[in-house]
């Protein structure tokens, strides 16, 4: 008895890739209750929560078979690019123990400054895209930078100056919009459709789903590899983790956290570049803010392994469809699921869980 | 006639600077207990929030008189739960104290904005319901003093906010706390030198405890005031960074009470400018999204100024072969 | 009820960490009240981890603590208070911002419903001084106080607190010669007054200076006890170390190389109580320069500044903050000064073969107790990382090594390896600057001393041939070098006798 009393206790605090998923069980459950508070039919409305993403396949009248509800996991792929971009952007910095909370900044500007290239780009069509996309790394890389510098000359804090650069640069990209780049044919202040140079072909029609598809697992295996096996890497975590004995060992720590903060931004930046060029295919003035705390959650929820990110994307992504789905198809709204990725990032975090152990043992010895 | 518009001046700075205020103090409070609360964002929200969903929804039989309090005793719940919840993951789960801020703040927005929407059927806020203020509290018989009624008196006579005046109030006991009491004295030990506290039995755990829930309590005060004073209804994301203000504060007064206030003092006035200037007939000539971004320049501007002077200013003499 | 002669009494006490470490086994000791007891023995030998267990820090797994004839069982601190023990520890723990009356009231501060009594907490303090002969300024701002003056505050706290019965955890490691000698005399005064205390040491000198009756501790255990009358030095040191000692091996002289490192008029101001002011000094290849002075007179802080050129390589003070990254690995710490070049990493990319074969090269080579290069060196012993510190150091090839407190809080064993290491890389003709607080190192290791006092040169000695007396009046300001400088060609100072 008292053997499985120990075993149980150590699966309460067992090795991170088990605890994850179980956080994600426990927090959907959580969500279950909170729904039952508030709904008269919850089982129906958690089970289009978990499911609302999936596409289906149907057999038409052509007695053909057909994806249905593409559109929609279409979003959901979408969604894991920009949420396996911002995450790793925030990731980064971590490592180097910088809480920067910029992306969203950065994915303005990175958003905006493709957009003027893919708008204003007079020469070889074929180069139109390229160009766009390390205009937006190089936007997000500089705000990042900024924020770095910052930090490392001048001791500000990176919480509140990235907080703050966001809102200067949220408000240079209404600026440009509504002043520069307006089209006047627009019905809604909104820079003109990118022209087809700048452009990717969807591979699901009717969604920005395409070639960028390729930028999230690609971003994450840079990242690893980045922090796993580069003169860098080894310099941004060693910084991270112990900043004393960096500077101590000669490691250049200030120039680590200004990279780590600028490569960060760049692949905020290149979120940016994905929502203009394959999702939007133009520029709202009103594009909402947000998607950079989305973003951390995602990074929150994979506590920071560049390996677990796109997974946590996905999860997130897929819960959000699921919300959207369940509020259109029941009388609960969509927030709930982002208390409940809240919720399970917040089991996630806990490196011990006292009670339950000391409980279990007092009641075993 | 100047003399009046200093005093509406000061008065809108005062006003704008208060919810910083408090979250700033508390902020202070949890700096000086050696945790630093980087979750005042969210305390605030959940404050600001439950304050006006309690008034929405009150006791049955409760006076309306009362209703004000009850919500203000409601947002402070609130705010003082979701502080023991980031106690308690930090202090008994041993998670990060940053990152469970961090988190808590998402939590706190993601779970205002639904219960928002289940609870007053809005999902931007609840303007539709009447919802109560705190009182005010107003001089009598000043009147034969224009200059005078207006300071104690704000315009239109109808007197300060009892939260607006309670700012420099609870600065000042706050001060007398950390300076003349005991458990002041006990919090900053733990502060700055847990060991020597253990080592001189004091309950540190209990001190780190006292930070972080009277830091809840602080920036619940700031998240009322702005659902129950500055305006009077609960907007999703309200708070608009506050608490990350309060949290730069901190930061910028050098742990220090009088820079702290001032410090929020300033930001308050960065926010009163802005909205001035935007509204001044040059919004023609320039952009409003110029002025919008001045009050982030100028935090930005703050922040990294004591650095700049450090670096700029006094060069150590170095002499090495 | 009779009360026992005995104030304290440990019966057996044992104490055996979960990591299986054994420190203490079946100790037995006596005080009796009024007695001052040193409790003796090197580095590890458990002195600390006893200490502990009286102050409530830790719990004994076996055995009997017995108080006044009553055994006791402490679970923390505020109970052994209570019981009338007061510690003041090897490293002072004071709040910085806070005067001297609070924190010597820290914890128990006169106070009305909770409403600090300023006046009353500095009356106390003041009376207390005066009373013990512990010159103290109860407004004084702990931050400013020199260690000794700090230290001083620690004893007045378990005073205030009404101990009777006082554990100083090795207090003469921060004081100069006169301080120590000081503190001695007001020891001796407390005892008369009736005050029992143990005094924990690693220094003989202590044991036949002040206490009554002493305990030799080795390996967690006892290996002798007696009265101090009837000890001598050359056998306490062959109880604390288990052996005759040989006499200590100086380094062969070496011939003069070319000064490696040049430093002429290093200043710096941290606005706090150390500075350094207007330092010269070189060294050669193939000599150990060593810096003695008492803890805090700038020795850290030219150590720091010392290191910040290229080519030299540092083992930094504190190790476990400075040293190491301990939740990184070995592997991870180790290659620290090495990784951006060949063969650890080529254009940017790191090797992980290569660096796998390097840590295991220096694991095998320094002897380090390890269960391999990926394991985290957090889960080391001090003595085990101390030598990853300074085989990383080494790994940089450097010309200047400066070596900061290398083996404090080290085993024997490892101490002895990292000492010889120091000497073979002299013999490879490296520079070296060893600043160490163990005066008894210095003399055995170095070719040249300089004494530090208040941030400046104050005697520059030949290294031969020294003995402690003759550096304790520089030490502590007594006496003064006219012009003292660490120049390869400044004069040396006229060894004087021991300071009136």
């Amino acid at each position: 008895m008292k053997h499985t009393m120990k075993h149980i206790a150590d699966f309460l605090a067992p090795p991170s890739g088990r605890r994850t998923v179980a956080a994600a069980g426990i927090g959907l459950l959580a969500g279950l209750a909170l729904i039952a508070c508030v709904s008269d039919e919850p089982l129906r409305a958690w089970l289009i929560l978990l499911s609302g993403a999936m596409p289906e396949l149907r057999q038409g009248a052509d007695g053909g078979w057909h994806w249905q509800r593409l559109v929609r996991f279409g979003t959901v792929l979408e969604d894991t690019v920009n949420l396996t971009l911002l995450g790793l952007a925030v990731l980064i910095p971590f490592r180097a123990r910088q809480f920067a909370l910029g992306a969203d900044g950065q994915l303005f500007l990175g958003a905006l400054a493709g957009a003027v290239v893919g708008l204003a780009w007079p020469g070889p069509g074929w180069m139109a895209l390229p160009l766009a996309a390390i205009a937006a790394l190089l936007a997000g890389g500089l705000l990042g930078g900024a924020t770095g510098v910052l930090k490392w000359r001048y001791g500000a804090n990176e919480m509140v100056v990235s907080l703050m650069l966001n809102l200067i640069a949220i408000e240079c990209y209404r600026l440009a919009i509504t002043r520069w780049l307006r089209d006047p044919d627009a019905g809604f202040p909104a820079t003109p459709f990118l022209p087809p140079a700048a452009s990717f072909t969807p591979w699901i029609p009717d969604t920005g789903v395409g070639p960028m598809l390729l930028a999230a697992p690609l971003a994450v295996l840079a990242v690893a590899l980045l922090l796993g096996r580069t003169t860098l890497g080894y310099e941004i975590r060693v910084s991270g983790a112990a900043p004393a004995f960096a500077l101590q060992a000669g490691l250049p720590v200030g120039r680590a956290t200004v990279l780590s903060m600028a490569l960060g931004g760049a692949l905020a930046g290149l979120a940016g570049f994905h929502i203009g060029h394959a999702v939007l295919g133009r520029l709202p003035v009103d594009l909402a803010p947000g998607l950079g705390f989305e973003g951390l959650l995602v990074a929150l929820l994979a506590r920071h392994q560049p390996r677990a990110i796109l997974g946590a994307a996905f999860f997130y992504a897929w819960l959000r469809a699921g919300g959207q789905a369940m509020e259109r198809g029941s009388d609960v709204s969509r927030e709930i699921a982002l208390v409940v990725q809240a919720l399970v990032i917040v089991l996630v975090m806990a490196e011990r869980w006292p009670w339950p152990r000391r409980w279990l043992f007092w009641r075993a010895a | 006639m100047t003399l009046a518009l200093v005093i509406l001046a000061v008065l809108a700075v005062l006003r704008a600077a208060t919810p910083i205020l408090y979250a700033a103090l508390g902020g202070l409070l949890s700096e000086l207990g050696g945790k630093i609360n980087v979750a005042l964002e969210g305390l605030m929200l959940v404050a600001a929030f439950t304050g006006v969903i309690a008034a929405i929804h009150p006791p049955a039989g409760l006076p309306p008189a009362l209703l004000p309090w009850w919500g203000l005793l409601a947002g402070l719940a609130a705010a003082l739960l979701l502080a023991l919840l980031l106690a308690v993951l930090h202090l008994e789960c041993g998670a990060d104290l940053i990152v469970a801020g961090i988190a808590l703040n998402l939590l706190a927005a993601g779970l205002t904005v639904f219960l928002l929407a289940e609870l007053a059927g809005d999902k931007g806020s609840t303007a539709r319901f009447a919802t109560p203020a705190l009182p005010a509290l107003h001089v009598p018989g000043l009147e034969r003093w224009p200059t005078l009624d207006l300071l104690f008196n704000g315009e239109g006579g109808r007197g300060h906010h009892l939260l607006v005046l309670g700012g420099p109030l609870i600065a000042l006991l706050a001060w007398l706390f950390l300076a003349h009491t005991r458990a002041g004295a006990w919090l900053r030990a733990a502060g700055e030198n847990p060991a020597a506290a253990h080592a001189a039995g004091i309950p540190v755990r209990r001190m780190h405890y006292l930070a972080l829930l009277g830091s809840g309590l602080l920036a619940g005060l700031g998240g009322i005031y702005l659902s129950m004073g500055y305006l009077t209804l609960f907007q999703a994301d309200m708070t608009a960074g506050r608490g990350f203000l309060a949290l730069a504060a901190v930061f910028v007064g050098r742990r220090s009470l009088a820079g702290v206030c001032g410090a929020a003092l300033l930001f308050g006035a960065a926010g009163v400018l802005a909205t001035r200037l935007g509204g001044l007939a040059l919004a023609g000539a320039l952009p409003p999204q110029l002025f919008a971004m001045l009050p982030p320049a100028i935090t930005i501007a703050v922040l990294a100024l004591p650095g700049w002077r450090r670096a700029h200013l006094d060069k150590p003499p170095r002499k090495l072969a | 009820m009779n009360p026992s002669p005995l104030r304290l009494e440990l019966r057996g006490v044992g104490k055996r960490y979960p990591n299986g470490v054994l420190a203490n086994d079946g100790i037995d000791l006596q005080l009796a009240r009024g007695e001052i007891h040193a409790l003796i023995g090197e580095n590890g030998a458990g002195k600390s981890t006893l200490i502990k267990m009286l102050y409530g820090l830790e719990q004994p797994s076996s055995g009997a603590i017995v108080l006044d004839g009553r055994a006791v069982a402490f679970d923390s601190p505020a109970q052994a208070i209570r019981a009338g023990i007061g510690l003041v520890p090897q490293h002072v723990q004071l709040v910085p911002s806070f005067s001297v009356a609070r924190n010597v009231t820290l914890g128990a501060e006169p106070a009305r419903w909770g409403w600090l009594n300023h006046g009353a907490a500095a009356r106390a303090v003041g009376e207390l001084a005066r009373r013990f002969g512990l010159a103290a300024d109860p407004d004084a701002l702990a931050a400013t106080l020199s260690l000794g003056q700090q230290q001083r505050v620690e004893i007045l706290k378990a005073l205030y607190r009404g101990a009777d019965l006082l554990l100083l955890d090795e207090p003469g490691a921060v004081l100069s010669p006169d301080e120590a000698h000081a503190l001695f005399t007001a020891l001796r005064t407390l005892a008369d007054a009736g005050m029992t205390i143990l005094l924990i040491t690693h220094k003989i000198a202590d044991v036949l200076d002040v206490a009554d009756r002493y305990t030799v501790l080795r390996a967690g255990r006892v290996v002798a006890h007696g009265a101090s009358s009837e000890a001598s030095a050359p056998g306490l040191a062959a109880h604390i170390v288990g052996r005759p000692l040989a006499p200590a091996q100086r380094p062969a002289p070496m011939p003069a190389g070319d000064v490696l490192l040049r430093v002429r008029g290093l200043r710096r101001a941290t606005g706090v109580a150390e500075c350094l002011d207007g330092i010269d000094l070189d060294v050669a290849a193939g000599e150990i320069l060593g810096i003695a002075g008492v803890e805090g007179n700038g020795q850290g802080l030219l150590a720091r500044a010392l290191a910040t050129g290229v080519g030299v390589a540092l083992v930094p003070e504190d190790r476990l903050h400075d040293g190491v990254a301990p939740t990184l690995s070995i592997a991870e710490n180790a290659i620290a000064s090495t990784y951006d070049a060949a063969p650890l990493s080529r254009h940017g990319w790191l090797q992980p073969d290569a660096i796998d074969a390097a840590t295991r090269a220096m694991i095998d080579e320094f002897g380090v107790v390890a269960a391999g290069p990926d394991q985290p060196i957090g889960a080391l012993s001090g003595g085990n990382m101390q030598k990853i510190v300074l085989a990383r150091a080494l790994a940089g090839q450097p010309r200047v090594l400066v070596a900061c407190q290398p083996t404090r809080g080290v085993d024997i064993g490892a101490a002895r390896f990292l000492r010889q290491r120091l000497l073979a890389l002299r013999a490879q003709g490296a520079a070296i600057v060893l600043v160490s607080a163990d005066l008894d190192e210095i003399l055995e290791l170095s070719d040249r001393i300089a004494v530090m006092f208040r941030g400046a040169i104050v005697g520059h000695f030949r290294g031969e041939g020294q003995d402690a007396r003759a550096l304790a009046g520089y030490m502590t300001g007594a006496r003064r070098q006219d012009g003292a400088s660490a120049r390869i060609d400044a004069p040396f100072a006229a060894a004087g006798q021991e300071a009136a």
